[in-house]
């Protein structure tokens, strides 16, 4: 009987705290415990909502740049979404933020028994230091499905990964995730010019966007006429000409595939309108060096 | 907190025995069930589907968006229940959306379900329920007026109407046999201001549009043309990319457009955009 209460206690302890944190939804990193030097592998930035629907996120997180380098994002295993800013990395750190139409509240899994955690974002990376380092969420917003953007409360989990060198660390199993040499070209551009026109205060705006699925698009640029590449990103602010142009967008992959799209903004007169013009020109001067003649 | 639904996979050892002998699990989703069932008898012959079932309104159309490219349409019956088949390949990533158009031509919001497609079985996503449409016959109305709030649902079933506030009020009614409700709002004891009205099945979380009405000093009746849909910015009724765009460009601007502001504080942060995404139609 002594024996009972303490038995008791611990039961208790060991099935609340279990409980507890499978209630609790929560942002995590997903990553491989080990790495081999100069190997490419992959983490996994998910949410569990726990029954709640999300439509939208805003993730920073660090990395340790000392010991690994940022090659860019895949969007094959991740949630469909459409980025507000994707994967970009300054320093040791590295936002995205994005939204979800419609929102979810899991992934269904026909190998898993539960509702599986949204894949919000692959990061992929290179080793290049031995060592261990962690990757940490630093500031993580997720907003509820509710119409309101209620913020979700969850708990943020981490990530630390080892990177060894296999020759002198005994057979440890790589974890390679995705392969050296993207060769493929991001997916073709989608390309809409906005007329200022239907919208109030907001100028005519070019809005372009497009997937690369093994590395992720690194940026996106903007040719005018014979003019020089500028970096841009999406909506981008474009005036009307007299005539009618085309613009020429550029994508770029963290692997440096490139592939490029057109649109024509159209011009503030159309090519009949302008020869309807000229043409009146034409009449009246006409017309008035006849009357001056006479 | 939403309410959980219970969610069943079936794993049996082949088709013959799916009926008699299931392995159910039980957790938490949104739809009613998840089944998944094998389909090589023995023979090799590999069927690969996803299948959907559940109730929207009846006589809607029920659209099937597969990655976000429309993949089929089908229409509900008398009872608004339809039933959906998708032949597949695999594919670890899928998201459907489904959402449904009531005889009135109104839209529900849109219900996602990321699947992961296995070769040799059939997915199947019942229970699917749709939130009731609504849309109310006053953008403003006269304090001690009343707003009539409609919309369609499944037919005879309970409906709450909640109009958000502090306190919130909930008010009760039955869909007809037809699917459509009707509710009189008397707005005698409501303060002036802004208010958000939802409508929903009293077994059911999922809510309806959020639709906004202001009490104030007169009447203004609701037009077609002007659904005041948050971040709408070129009224089209459409929350697609372009107002995603919008969006975008006065993203962490000063003085945006108040079309686009949806919470009116001053700035277009996350929570315009989440907005957005739960208005979302394509």
């Amino acid at each position: 009987m002594k024996f009972f209460l303490p038995i008791l206690i611990c039961f208790l302890v060991s099935v609340s705290t279990p409980l507890y944190a499978a209630d609790t939804a929560s942002v995590s990193i997903n990553a491989p415990a080990k790495v081999e030097i100069n190997k490419n592998f992959s983490i996994v930035v998910d949410v569990q909502p726990k029954g709640e629907a999300i439509n939208s996120f805003d993730i920073t997180m660090s990395y340790p740049s000392e010991n690994v380098s940022f090659e860019g994002y895949t969007e094959e295993k991740s949630i469909k979404k459409i980025w507000i800013n994707s994967p970009t990395s300054n320093l040791n750190t590295i936002h995205f933020s994005g939204i979800i139409p419609g929102g979810v509240d899991g992934v269904y899994d026909p190998d898993k028994k539960d509702l599986q955690a949204i894949p919000v974002a692959y990061l992929l990376f290179k080793t290049t230091k031995l060592g261990s380092g962690m990757f940490s969420i630093r500031n993580s917003n997720i907003l509820k499905n509710d119409g309101l953007g209620t913020s979700l409360t969850h708990e943020r989990n981490n990530a630390t990964v080892v990177i060894i060198d296999q020759n002198n660390s005994g057979p440890a199993k790589a974890y390679i995730t995705h392969e050296e040499g993207d060769t493929k070209r991001p997916e073709p551009l989608s390309i809409q010019f906005i007329d200022a026109s239907m919208l109030a205060r907001t100028p005519s705006m070019v809005m372009f966007t497009t997937t690369d699925i093994d590395s992720g698009v690194a940026k996106y640029q903007l040719k005018t006429g014979a003019n020089t590449w500028l970096d841009i990103t999406s909506p981008f602010p474009v005036s009307k000409q007299l005539l009618a142009h085309t613009i020429t967008v550029r994508v770029v992959d963290f692997s440096g595939n490139v592939r490029e799209g057109t649109t024509t903004i159209p011009g503030l007169l159309s090519i009949e309108q302008l020869l309807l013009i000229l043409f009146a020109l034409c009449l009246m001067i006409g017309i008035i060096i006849i009357k001056r003649k006479q | 907190m939403c309410v959980l639904f219970v969610l069943t996979i079936v794993r049996p050892l082949n088709a013959a025995t799916i009926i008699s002998q299931p392995e159910a699990t039980t957790i938490t989703a949104r739809v009613g069930n998840f089944t998944v069932i094998p389909t090589d008898a023995g023979g090799g012959g590999f069927i690969t589907s996803v299948v959907f079932t559940g109730y929207a309104y009846p006589s809607a159309s029920v659209h099937v968006w597969k990655n976000g490219v429309p993949k089929t349409v089908v229409d509900a019956n008398d009872d608004g229940y339809f039933t959906i088949t998708l032949n597949e390949l695999y594919s670890p990533n899928v998201l459907y959306t489904l959402f449904a158009v009531d005889l009135s031509s109104q839209r529900s919001l849109l219900l996602n379900y990321p699947v992961v497609i296995k070769t040799g079985y059939i997915t199947q996503l019942s229970g699917i329920k749709f939130a009731p449409t609504i849309s109310v016959d006053k953008t403003e109305v006269k304090a001690g007026d009343y707003l009539t709030v409609v919309g369609y649902a499944i037919p005879h079933q309970q409906l709450e109407l909640v109009i958000m506030g502090n306190p919130s009020k909930t008010y009760y009614t039955e869909s007809n046999a037809d699917g459509t409700y009707e509710i009189i709002v008397p707005l005698i004891s409501i303060e002036k201001g802004t208010y958000s009205i939802y409508t929903r099945y009293a077994t059911d979380m999922k809510k309806s549009k959020l639709v906004t009405f202001t009490v104030g000093d007169i009447t203004i009746p609701s037009s077609e043309l002007v659904a005041n849909i948050p971040g709408d910015c070129n009224a089209d009724q459409i929350i697609n990319l372009v107002d995603f765009s919008v969006a975008a460009f006065w993203y962490n601007k000063s003085n945006p457009p108040k079309c686009i502001d949806t919470n009116n504080d001053g700035v277009i942060n996350l929570t315009d955009f989440s907005v957005l995404a739960f208005y979302w139609t394509g």
